[in-house]
């Protein structure tokens, strides 16, 4: 075999015959897939979990990004440990359960989920479907600046310097142009989410307190109210969104993956959510002591507020490390949903989409992910800036649109002209079907919540 | 500009980016589908102005 690949090639021109020449990111690709192939014959299964491994990882740390922790936190410090610790669990069962589908979409049409809306169901739904994603996803990439600054501000640095070193890690990480090579460093970087773990071991758990709550479901002081509901909801929420979809589908399209990798891939994903809950339940696990000492977390608007309320709990480094994590789950998940951005919006107009890409043949893609990761910055940055605003619209357009983006996997996964054997079976139409129409229920009532808040107060 | 033949037969058919330029054809819809679709569209056409209104109703309260 030539060593020497040659990745520079004209672009391509419909009707070209198959094989007759690759662009320069089918070259890329086809690399990886041949180290692939090769140790799929080699009997190699560890190493080839980790060379599949990638996308479902990276989606479910990603989701537990600066929002979420808060969440999560919220949650800990409301409750302490009991109904939601099971409960975030159950949820991630709900993520990985929808993430599958939108995997098996990906190995078996090698297409994202914009392009196949647009393709499939037409112009209205496509650009809708792409439109309310980038706006939403700008909305969150805000929220995510808004935890890097936080963060920031706990260790003492300015908001613009911690705004300007976040902005600077999304580009550098575009600057690759290479999706290997990308995917390895965000997972590198993914894996400081599990830094709430040791934050949640200073705060002393009681094993037989997580023991019980995973038993019970309980306890759940206050019963059944607004805002045990709200928190409910706000979990959800916090895990299964629709950018996760999009971004997922696109990645297993980019890294190039099969049919034939679809047990690594649904392994990866289930490794994900595993961690993920981990980190989850960790960040529940290290508040619970605000929730014993009786702080009032109500006006508490981000991470760096409760790392500097529990430092007289967790010490301070317990405190440190879950500042650090705040920090990570923001620079996480401004990288990929910066890149779910540029994939849908890529994919809708037919223009070139990889992370393989140089630059001058991904200049739509590269610019709407540094755009968009600039003008959420921009926003932080603004004095006196609706911040607190912009976290409820993101909230309100995530779980509003969560039902279409369902509605649409749901349909596409059971379109047997693209699927083919892949294609949802009944069992798999039942479970999918009561999770999607439940999340979407919940969705559109948190929407409601939101938006009318004294629905619920009596 | 030539490949090696190894390299070219690790992709399957469809991963060459030639084909997916190729856009798919539009799925025909049965009266299900249909009947989903427009009360999705009645879906979105309440949720679209409900977000604009949350987002209107936080800015009003904001307070810089």
């Amino acid at each position: 075999m030539n060593a020497d690949v040659p990745i520079d090639g004209p672009a391509p021109r419909k009707g070209t015959a198959v094989g007759e020449f690759m662009t320069p990111e089918d070259a890329l690709r086809a690399r990886d897939r041949l180290n692939v192939l090769r140790t799929r014959a080699a009997g190699r299964g560890w190493r080839l979990l980790w060379l599949l491994a990638g996308p479902g990882v990276l989606v479910m740390l990603a989701e537990n990004d600066g929002p979420s922790m808060v969440s999560y936190a919220t949650t800990g410090a409301t409750y302490g440990i009991g109904f939601f610790v099971p409960f975030i669990v159950f949820t991630f069962v709900m993520a990985f359960a929808v993430q599958e589908m939108a995997v098996r979409l990906g190995v078996a049409t090698h297409r994202g989920h914009a392009e196949l809306i647009f393709q499939r169901f037409g112009k209205f739904w496509g650009y809708f479907a792409m439109g309310d994603l980038v706006f939403g996803n700008v909305l969150t990439q805000v929220t995510e600046f808004i935890a890097i600054q936080a963060g920031g501000l706990y260790f003492g640095l300015p908001t613009a310097l911690s705004v300007a070193i976040g902005v600077m890690l999304v580009i550098a990480s575009l600057c690759l142009r290479r999706y290997a090579t990308w995917e390895r460093l965000l997972m590198g970087l993914a894996v400081f989410n599990l830094l709430f773990i040791p934050a949640a071991l200073y705060a002393r758990p009681n094993g037989a307190a997580l023991a019980h709550a995973f038993a019970s479901w309980g306890p759940l002081p206050g019963g059944f109210n607004g805002a045990f509901l709200t928190l409910v909801l706000a979990n959800i929420g916090a895990t299964v969104t629709p950018w996760m979809i999009f971004f997922q589908q696109s990645a297993v399209v980019d890294k190039g993956l099969t049919r034939r990798d679809l047990p690594q891939t649904r392994m990866d994903t289930a490794i994900g959510a595993v961690l993920a809950a981990i980190a989850a339940i960790a960040t529940v696990v290290a508040t619970a002591p605000l929730f014993t000492a009786h702080v009032d977390v109500s006006h508490f608007a981000n991470g760096a507020d409760f790392a500097t309320a529990l430092r007289p709990f967790l010490g301070t480094t317990g405190a440190t490390l879950f500042a650090l994590g705040i920090i990570e789950a923001g620079v996480v998940a401004a990288m990929t949903i910066s890149t779910s951005s540029s994939y849908a919006l890529a994919e809708t107009v037919a223009a070139r989409h990889s992370l393989n890409l140089g630059f001058a043949n991904g200049r739509l893609f590269y610019a709407v992910a540094i755009a968009s990761t600039l003008a959420a910055a921009a926003v932080v940055l603004i004095p006196g800036a609706p911040l607190l605003a912009m976290t409820l619209a993101v909230n309100v357009i995530a779980t509003l649109l969560m039902a279409p983006a369902l509605l649409f996997l749901l349909l596409l996964v059971n379109d047997r002209e693209i699927m083919g054997d892949l294609a949802n079976t009944w069992r798999g139409n039942l479970s999918g079907g009561v999770i999607v129409v439940a999340i979407s229920l919940v969705g559109a009532l948190y929407g409601v919540i939101t938006v009318f808040p004294n629905v619920l107060v009596k | 500009m030539n490949y090696d033949p190894e390299l070219i037969g690790a992709l399957e058919p469809g991963q060459f980016t030639a084909v997916l330029s190729q856009a798919l054809p539009p799925r025909k819809l049965g009266r299900g589908v249909v009947a989903l679709l427009f009360a999705l569209r009645t879906y979105v056409i309440i949720a679209v102005p409900t977000v604009g209104y949350a987002f209107a109703q936080a800015l009003v309260g904001h307070h810089p």
